[in-house]
């Protein structure tokens, strides 16, 4: 069976090559992994295939646990992804959560332009981002057509970070005294650059007040939705 | 903001250094990039910050579509999983969908070792692996420490790629005619190599009667329970 193979005798070929090359300059590397991780970041991605994260970060195996789906949606009601959370902050104590958007996003273009009534998983999947753009509906309004992706990348990106600030996970962090940031980036295909949003956020109230750059607007929004959360636990 | 800024713009500086040389290398990388992806490869693995795919299969932005989750897990109510799936097989027509667990997975051990009684999401979540325990109760009984975890390392990765394999996505797509292949790798995290399971599949019946090298007698397990699903699906 050549051809269902030829994939996979090349990855395999591939893998090869790196460990053995790896072992040679470091014969302890892979012996020491094999020890443990202490990672110091998580990264919530989108499972796009162009945006690597330890490529573009410059980290090694070891640096980064990492969590990839589609259009890096991070929802309380997803055990998937609140797993992620909860092993990498409460178990692995990472020091920085990182929610990376892309631009260009296939998941989020989708929430703007794939029809409600479309078969699929995806379609369900992508709701969380169809709030997003509920959310801006005024903001999108005034943007032509081709600027209305990069906006909602952003404003996902964003909004997906303000999620991971309100999840069980960091909120319970953040309650018994943990030093965890959560920062929102954003990754442009074109240049292979990586741009802050937001963050460090280490308090609800921070997110609140979170400076973000050149969408400070999008922020005061989401900002003025945390506040609401803040009030209503200032009344339990 | 010290702290929460260090992490990040050592991130921010490293990916600087990174875009730019490549850029260098290969002017038009990015901006190709950025036209779009046409991944071979889905990989489903673990979000363990050792097991890096992009380095472990020698592969570049655009080559591989990625879903990580702890304890590299497939289940059909899992949209989150599924998503990356639907889209990556169905949408973007990947040629391999390789399922990759790894040695000394914390997950797999929990599923040994954490009481059911255990507070949190994590606990819920690697339910999924406490039922490949129960399958294979017999083969664990007789193992002790590392083999008793290695064996379910590679029996939960064989039991994700066959989760894979009955999922709507896949069965839609060889009901079609796609050509699109099934694997279940290991990764070794004291060597960095990677290690075959079982694959390629690409029909149910292939599934049954795949080759599994020394986990031979799980896939044989397993392959019942695919048998199963065929006798059932045969008299819909």
């Amino acid at each position: 069976m050549a051809r269902p193979t030829e994939g996979i005798e090349k990855l395999l070929a591939n893998n090869n090559d790196w460990a053995s090359t790896i072992s040679a300059h470091d014969p302890n590397f892979f012996p020491e992994l094999a020890k443990g991780q202490a990672p110091e970041f998580l990264w919530i991605g989108c499972a796009d295939s162009r945006v690597v994260p330890n490529f573009a970060t410059g980290t090694k195996p070891g640096d980064v646990f990492c969590h990839r789906n589609v259009g890096n949606i991070v929802m309380h009601t997803d055990m998937n992804c609140m797993s992620a959370l909860e092993y990498s902050v409460l178990h692995l104590k990472v020091k920085h959560v990182i929610v990376c958007g892309h631009y260009g996003c296939g998941a989020v273009n989708a929430s703007l332009t794939l029809p409600q009534k479309s078969d699929g998983v995806v379609n369900c999947w992508i709701a969380h981002i169809r709030d997003v753009r509920n959310s801006y509906a005024q903001e999108l309004k005034k943007l032509d057509g081709p600027a209305k992706l990069p906006f909602m990348c952003e404003a996902n990106a964003v909004r997906q970070a303000f999620n991971v600030c309100t999840a069980p996970a960091i909120q319970s962090a953040w309650a018994s005294g943990q030093e965890v940031f959560v920062h929102a980036v954003i990754f442009d295909l074109a240049t292979g650059k990586l741009k802050r949003l937001a963050g460090p956020i280490s308090s609800l109230k921070q997110a609140a007040e979170a400076q973000a750059g050149h969408v400070q607007h999008m922020s005061d929004k989401i900002s003025k939705d945390l506040g609401d959360v803040l009030s209503f636990e200032a009344g339990m | 903001m010290s702290a929460g800024n260090d992490g990040i713009n050592k991130v921010i500086d490293n990916n600087s250094a990174w875009a730019e040389k490549v850029k260098s290398e290969n002017p038009e990388f990015f901006t190709e990039l950025a036209k779009g992806q046409t991944p071979e490869f889905l990989w489903i693995g673990c979000a363990d910050s050792r097991v890096v795919p992009n380095f472990a299969t020698g592969t570049k932005p655009g080559d591989v579509f990625c879903h990580r989750n702890v304890g590299n897990l497939v289940h059909h109510t899992d949209p989150n999983c599924m998503s990356a799936l639907e889209y990556s097989v169905l949408h973007l027509k990947v040629k391999h969908v390789i399922v990759c667990g790894h040695s000394s997975c914390g997950a797999v051990n929990a599923a040994l070792t954490l009481p059911q009684k255990s507070s949190g999401i994590v606990n819920a979540w690697i339910n999924n692996i406490r039922e490949v325990r129960n399958t294979f109760a017999a083969e664990l009984k007789k193992l002790e420490g590392p083999a008793k975890l290695q064996f379910l390392v590679e029996a939960n990765a064989i039991r994700q790629a066959f989760n894979v394999c009955t999922a709507p996505a896949i069965q839609s797509a060889w009901a079609s005619g796609q050509e699109v292949y099934v694997h279940a790798l290991i990764f070794d995290l004291a060597t960095g190599k990677l290690k075959r399971l079982a694959g390629p599949i690409s029909s149910l019946k292939q599934a049954a009667e795949a080759e599994a090298s020394q986990t031979s007698s799980m896939v044989a397990k397993i392959s019942k329970d695919l048998g199963d699903v065929l006798s059932f699906e045969a008299t819909m």
